[in-house]
Formats: C-alpha cells, structure tokens, sequence
C-alpha cells in the first residue's frame, strides 16, 4: 500500500511538477550520464556552492579601506562569526574559524534553499547530512591529534588506569555516536519542515503556508547555529586544555 | 488489521509519544531558564546558548522518532 503523500522529492508524478523547472533540468543531465535522480541533492549542494562563492568572489575582488555595501556585509558575517566562535570556544577559537564558519554558513544556505521557489534544501538528504557530520567527526580527531599528538587518545582510556577497559568502549561508542546524532538531527529537522510546508501548499497554496515558512526560516538558523556549536564543542573537547567537553549526543 | 495498517497507526503514534515525552521536558528546561535569567539578567546570554544546546539534544530525540517514522512510511510500507 502507497500513501498518497505529497512527497518532496516523489520524482516525476509530484503534484507541484508542472511549476518545476529546475528539478526536471537536473533530472535531465543526469539520464544523460544515465545516473539516478538520488544526486539531485548533490546538483543543488554545488549551486548553492556556486552561488556562496560567487558573491564572496565579487565581494573581495577589490578590497578597499572604506568598504563598499558587498564588502560591508561579508565584514559583517565574519566579524558575527568570530564573537560566535570566541564566546564558545575562547580565544582557541580564532584558530579553527575557517572550519566552523563554514560549516555555518554553507549549512544556513542549503536549509534556507528550501523555501526558496524552484530551490530543494540540500541537507533534507541524508546522504548530505551524513556527508557534512563525517567529515566534522574526522576533523575533530584531526584537531585533536594535531594539538596533543598521540597524547589524544589518553583521554579515551579515562582518568583511573584501572577503569580503562570500561572506559574505553564507552568513549568509543560516545564517539561514534556523534556523527549519527549530527546527521540525523539535521535530516530530520529540514526534511520535516519541507515535508510540513508541502502538505501545507497541497492543501492551502495561498497565504496559510506563510506563517509556516517564517517560524522554519527561524529553525534553519537554529539548526545551523546547534550543528556548528555541537562541533565548537567538540572540538575544545578535544583540544589540550578547553574545558573538558559535555559529553552531549 | 494487516501490516500496513499496523505500520501506518505506529508510525503516527511514533511521532505523538516522541513529541509529548519531548515536549516536556523542553517546557522544564524552559521554564528554570526563564527563572534563572529572571534572577540573573546580566548573564542572560550565556544562559541562553546552553539553553538551546539543551533543547537541541531533547529535540534530537523527537526528530529520532520522526525518523523513525518516516522509515516505517516510507521504507517498510513501500517494500
């Protein structure tokens, strides 16, 4: 038995197919390298890519003493960025804000790229959530040993010798249930905020939805700042002398 | 009742445990929040960040159930 949902990404049978322009031409080139339509999310996760780097190109093209509006902004983003990352992370934080503004702002894109017309939110695929949540677990092994050497792996073992058998899958279980609670809190946020506003429009298009979209512009924020303060935390967790990290999950 | 009958009532009864349990808990969390920053305005900020770690990680456990969910919907219920 189907259910008659309006699927989000229901593939070509959708009911919002005849407005769509975008999904059908990415369809389009991938029959032509006779690939699915599972990397569709991968299309999307380059436009947006493009987009971002588009206007970071033309922003810092010529940079001037008294910036221009596009400058100005970026300035802006950065310099939030940055009291972000120091208030979690303290002054250790400066080193790894390439990693953690990034990571935020490339997440706030790609959930916001839902409620854009024509657009799909990149991240309410899981294969791009477990992507990004990945590579944040083996960065902060990387963050890690790079500060502590084979020190690291000390703290895995805990801080009596004779618990260390205990201890040890413990830490290791902890660990490994990182990037599963990352991947999966960001899916299934975005992809029920989509899944919510497409029922929505299947069964009131005209204003009703607005309301909706606003409060899920706000949980995208949200989802962005927990997804980057997660990793600011685990990653002076790591580090030789943060603060002992909240063993969060 | 067949299986896909079953599948289609736990799949909603998933989702309402999980946001009730869930829901709870965040209104406590909220509730000594508002308190403690009632009592302490000047450190408000701090206050707050940890506030939404906290509902962050209560959440991650309602979106789990919606996960699940949406597994039993779309994985089970399609094959």
């Amino acid at each position: 038995m189907n259910l008659p949902l309006p699927a989000v990404s229901g593939g070509s049978g959708s009911i919002i197919d005849p407005y769509l322009v975008l999904r059908p031409f990415f369809e389009h080139v991938l029959h032509k390298f006779h690939l699915t339509h599972d990397f569709i999310p991968v299309f999307y996760g380059m436009l947006l890519t493009l987009i971002i780097g588009t206007f970071c190109y033309f922003a810092t093209r010529n940079i001037k003493d008294v910036p221009g509006p596009m400058q100005n902004l970026l300035e802006m983003i950065y310099l939030k960025l940055e009291s972000f990352t120091v208030s979690m992370m303290g002054d250790a934080g400066k080193d790894w804000i390439f990693l953690i503004g990034s990571l935020f702002i490339y997440i706030l894109g790609a959930n916001l790229f839902g409620l854009v017309p024509q657009g799909e939110s990149p991240t309410s695929n899981i294969n791009q959530t477990v992507a990004l949540a990945l590579f944040t677990f083996f960065f902060i092994h990387y963050a890690g040993l790079k500060s502590q050497g084979l020190n690291y792996f000390k703290h895995f073992l805990g801080d009596v010798w004779w618990l260390a058998p205990l201890m040890l899958p413990i830490h290791i279980v902890g660990e490994l249930a990182r990037p599963l609670s990352l991947s999966m809190r960001l899916f299934g946020n975005i992809r029920g905020e989509d899944i919510t506003l497409c029922i929505l429009f299947f069964l009131a298009p005209l204003f009703v939805p607005l309301p909706m979209a606003l409060f899920m512009a706000f949980t995208s924020f949200i989802q962005a700042m927990v997804f980057t303060m997660l990793t600011m935390s685990y990653i002076s967790g790591a580090l030789p002398h943060g603060e002992h990290g909240e063993e969060e999950h | 009742m067949t299986l896909p009958m079953w599948i289609v009532i736990m799949s909603g009864l998933t989702v309402a445990l999980g946001a009730f349990a869930g829901s709870f808990g965040m209104a406590k969390a909220i509730a000594s929040t508002v308190e403690s920053i009632a009592r302490q305005p000047e450190s408000t900020g701090e206050i707050r960040t940890t506030m939404i770690i906290g509902l962050a990680l209560i959440e991650s456990l309602t979106i789990y159930c919606l996960v699940i969910s949406l597994i039993l919907l779309f994985v089970y219920n399609a094959g």
